[in-house]
């Protein structure tokens, strides 16, 4: 591998390509991809009031986005099965970079970075195996692959990392396998758990009581606790939970059997707020998020059609939909294209 | 009743373009949703009011299945908030979920038969379903439980209305109003109606007829809607009139009102009050001749007024990942 100064000295025009920080470029709020009112496919950055802050074009329908933590720089995930993703430079609105997968291997459309940025740790499925792998990407270093490891079941699908850069990942348990699409293939044998990962080795893993309950959106709150949106492998219908919670060391916790039948057991996102209080769900299929806070036993409904996105603001909860809307704390907007399924939060 | 979030703060949206052709939801609401909410309340009203006798009490029932039928479609809002639409009617019941209820409240006795108590029964002990088995099939007794399950009917249809009358009509007319989540542009009032036009057809072609029609070897007449009450047809043709209501309402539609149009004249043919025909060929066949109609009706309404209004299927909720 080159060592930094070589590495400089063989790319000093591309160093120039290095993208500013998010606060030089107005400091976006969020990332989220979205389908324009053309059938054209583009990357967003959105301000804390709804608003477009940027916008990145894309080759082709989007899933989820990774932020850099400090540079105007995010990875734009193809729908699963894909197998490349795109670093993009939100300031110039240029593709810095390709990401293809290894032989072998396919994206699950989630990724996170980690170690200030200098890491982008990726969800992939080993295809001949079924097995779940971490893919670990120089973020420093012109996004070369440096090496993979075990998610610690099969299925991974979004990742998420804690203060102290734990990785956690949602092994949603299912297998699939590009040749059969999105069919899938183990429905009877399922297994879906939570796993941490430090420093390459799964730590812990979590499972919930219901095997048939898919661990596939989980977003991590500021003190480790892991907050899991559940997709019901059972008829839709079913009185199931949708919602859990994980800390290290502790048993989960699952909320939200009642409203199975309402958002026809399926959760497309969840987030916690930013002062930590509450935690949404959201159900396309149902047409709304449910807002859960500690201590009471009613949930918050809000009613959007087609609604999947959800992200923190700096204290409370923003939410994208299919039919343009934006909902923050700050206001609200409706622009002419369909969020796609998440939202991401740029931590700055 | 929280239709605005408190997550959300207030907040003011600017002007928003509208969709290609705005439908005009005034008019919807003051011709058609209001009305007929207005319609239900005061069926199931009537229904509680009646003297505790079968002869009594079976017109007003049918009066109040086929005002249900006029605003089924309306899942959005009042309807679907606290689980009240299937308050009012719990069908389709495939594990006799009412039977069971039932036998429940009774076995609980009068103690139980309180407005405060039913309403913490399940769902499928109250409503249409329940007052059906008591008023055709034992007379109304026990009388007490019968006019209970009555006033807490009726109390479930004003509740709807009062929650249109008292709020969700005024979300819908003023879209972009302050703290208006629910309805960001005058396009999401028109999709919404849009969409209960599209659910009340697939409802009528997939449930009231597709139930009862099973399969060619398993016909299942007692799948029915209300078919104790002999009501099933009567609210075909009531739910198929509302909606033909609704779709002239919404946009300029002459191909889908005349689909329409022919699908209640077709409906109102049939002749077979429980759909018991449906077990017999050529009974059979003309059940199915009114589904096909109906689908195609659904067909042309997602073309024709979905296509004047704008409106797209959903992006997300289809994707699944």
């Amino acid at each position: 591998m080159l060592s930094r100064r070589g590495f400089l000295a063989a790319t000093g025009a591309a160093l120039a390509a290095v993208p500013p920080a998010w606060a030089e470029i107005g400091a976006p709020a969020f990332v989220a991809a979205a389908r324009e009112a053309d059938g054209a496919h583009a990357l967003f950055g959105l301000r804390d009031d709804g608003q477009i802050a940027f916008r990145v074009p894309l080759p082709d329908r989007g899933h989820a986005a990774a932020a850099h933590p400090v540079r105007a720089e995010a990875v734009g995930f193809a729908r699963r099965p894909g197998t490349f993703a795109l670093v993009l430079d939100c300031a110039e609105g240029r593709v810095l970079h390709r990401l293809d997968t290894p032989e072998g291997r396919h994206f699950y459309g989630h990724g996170v970075f980690v170690d200030g940025g200098r890491i982008l740790a990726t969800t992939e499925n080993d295809i001949a195996t079924g097995e779940g792998r971490i893919g670990l990407w120089d973020a420093a270093n012109g996004y070369a692959r440096l090496d993979e490891i075990a998610s610690g079941g099969i299925g991974p699908h979004e990742i998420t990392r804690l203060s102290d850069d734990t990785l956690v990942v949602a092994n949603g348990g299912i297998r699939t396998h590009p040749d059969h699409g999105r069919d899938k293939l183990n429905l009877d044998t399922m297994r879906p758990n939570l796993a941490y990962l430090v420093e390459g080795r799964v730590v812990e893993t979590a499972e919930l009581a219901d095997p048939k309950l898919s661990i596939r959106h989980i977003a991590a709150r500021a003190d480790g606790t892991v907050a899991i949106g559940l997709q019901s492998q059972r008829d839709p219908s079913e009185r199931v939970p949708l919602l859990a919670t994980h800390r290290r060391g502790a048993a989960a916790r699952t909320y939200g059997a009642d409203l199975a039948a309402t958002c026809a057991g399926y959760v497309g996102s969840v987030a916690w707020s930013g002062d930590g209080r509450r935690v949404a769900i959201t159900a396309p299929r149902g047409a709304r998020a449910v807002l859960f806070t500690e201590g009471d036993d009613t949930p918050e409904i809000v009613h959007r059609p087609d609604i999947c996105g959800v992200a923190p603001t700096a204290s409370g909860l923003a939410f994208t939909d299919g039919t343009g809307g934006v909902l923050t704390d700050r206001g609200a907007a409706k622009h002419a294209l369909s969020w796609d399924n998440h939202l991401v939060a740029i931590r700055g | 009743m929280r239709y605005l979030p408190t997550v959300l703060a207030a907040f003011a949206l600017g002007a928003l373009t509208a969709g290609p052709l705005a439908a005009d939801v005034d008019a919807a609401l003051d011709e058609h949703v209001l009305p007929r909410m207005e319609r239900l309340a005061e069926a199931t009203a009537t229904l509680a009011d009646a003297p505790c006798e079968a002869d009594a009490l079976r017109p007003a029932f049918a009066g109040a299945a086929a005002a249900w039928a006029g605003v089924s479609h309306l899942t959005l809002g009042p309807a679907e908030e606290s689980g009240r639409a299937r308050a009012v009617l719990f069908w389709p019941d495939e594990r006799d979920s009412t039977a069971r209820g039932l036998r429940l409240l009774e076995q609980q006795g009068p103690e139980a038969w309180t407005p405060e108590a039913i309403a913490r029964a399940s769902v499928a002990a109250r409503g249409l379903g329940a007052l059906e088995r008591l008023i055709f099939e034992r007379d109304a007794a026990p009388c007490a439980l019968t006019l209970a399950l009555a006033d807490d009917l009726a109390a479930t249809a004003a509740a709807i209305r009062d929650g249109w009358t008292g709020g969700f009509a005024d979300l819908m007319r003023d879209p972009g109003g302050p703290g208006n989540t629910r309805f960001l542009t005058a396009g999401e009032a028109e999709a919404a109606l849009f969409t209960s036009l599209m659910t009340g057809l697939e409802l009528v072609a997939d449930q009231r007829l597709g139930r009862p029609l099973g399969s060619f070897d398993d016909p299942r007449p007692r799948a029915a809607e209300l078919w104790r009450a002999g009501v099933s047809q009567a609210m075909v043709v009531e739910s198929l009139t509302a909606l033909r209501e609704l779709a002239g309402l919404l946009a300029p539609a002459p191909r889908t009102t005349a689909a329409l149009d022919a699908a209640i004249a077709q409906a109102a043919r049939l002749d077979d009050p429980a759909f018991a025909g449906v077990a017999d060929p050529s009974g059979r066949f003309r059940v199915e001749a009114l589904q096909t109609a109906v689908c195609e009706a659904r067909n042309i309404a997602g073309d024709e007024i979905g296509g004047a209004l704008g409106v797209r299927a959903g992006f997300n909720s289809a994707d699944g990942d």
